[in-house]
């Protein structure tokens, strides 16, 4: 008797075999006496979709403001980032 | 249950179709024997299943985690040792399988089918896998803006074929399998470049 409240933690469900016994059920049978969740009674139709192979993003973009009179303060962190190899650095002004 | 809680076992369906798609196709149409590295075991109801189904000529089911009838053993450490001959590469993962396909890409030599079930990214605000870019060549070494990472971690697939295209691998057949809920289940033939 004191095995029996342990060997219920020991189980493991096998969630195919329950899914297949779920598909027996009638369509008028009360679920709910299974005590499964909605969730996990979800028999939704599967569906195989063929991927593109996708390409990724080669370039990371960041922009940057920066009040016209104040540019100075940031003026030579702009240059060390125009200096890393590859790197693309654009400048312009706006109102 | 606490392993019922953290394994995806939702939408078994679903993942045993991927397999049964890419069974049929790309082993059983092409008389390839089917050579199963399981990595992540768990209950092993899908690999029961599938066997039942398909002419599996081997099957090998690891896991971390400890159970009766199998060897508790990190399947990274597997596949991250060159000269293994599985086929067929179950990355039905937890939490992340990029580790795991990283190691297959470095050392298979042959072609292979790979099933991964992938943990879905959170947007808005939330935290990325930093971890799963390194793994994918795309290191940062200073901290970079969390929504940067999120965006990155969205182009995951993408990151994953250039590294196989890097690694000699052609994309042979890519496919993902719905409905889906925390995770996406997805599926991929690798074909050695000639």
């Amino acid at each position: 008797m004191l095995a029996d409240n342990r060997l219920g933690m020991k189980a493991e469900l096998d969630f195919i075999k329950t899914g297949d016994l779920m598909k027996q059920f009638p369509p008028e049978f009360d679920l709910d006496l299974t005590a499964f969740t909605a969730d996990e009674l979800d028999r939704a139709e599967v569906e195989i979709k063929k991927l593109e192979t996708p390409a990724a993003p080669k370039m990371v973009w960041v922009l940057i403001g920066i009040p016209t009179v104040r540019f100075g303060e940031i003026n030579q962190h702009v240059e060390a980032i125009a200096a890393v190899k590859d790197s693309i650095v654009e400048s312009t002004l706006a109102s | 249950m606490s392993q019922q809680t953290k394994t995806d076992n939702h939408n078994a369906d679903a993942k045993l179709e991927l397999r049964r798609y890419f069974l049929r196709t790309h082993h059983v149409a092409t008389g390839e024997p089917i050579r199963v590295l399981d990595c992540f075991q768990g209950g092993g109801v899908l690999w029961a299943r599938l066997r039942s189904e398909f002419p599996v000529a081997a099957y090998w089911g690891v896991d971390l985690k400890e159970k009766k009838g199998r060897l508790k053993i990190d399947s990274a450490r597997i596949l991250e040792q060159p000269g293994w001959n599985q086929n067929v590469v179950d990355l039905d993962a937890y939490g992340s399988p990029w580790k795991h396909f990283q190691h297959v890409l470095e050392n298979a030599r042959h072609d292979v089918t790979v099933f991964l079930t992938v943990g879905m990214v959170k947007v808005g605000g939330g935290n990325y896998d930093r971890t799963t870019l390194d793994l994918l060549g795309i290191n940062f070494k200073t901290d970079l803006p969390n929504s940067l990472g999120v965006k990155l971690g969205a182009h995951l697939l993408a990151f994953a074929v250039g590294a196989a295209a890097a690694h000699g691998f052609e994309v042979a057949d890519l496919r993902e399998a719905f409905p889906q809920r925390n995770a996406r289940y997805l599926g991929a033939r690798l074909k050695r470049a000639s």
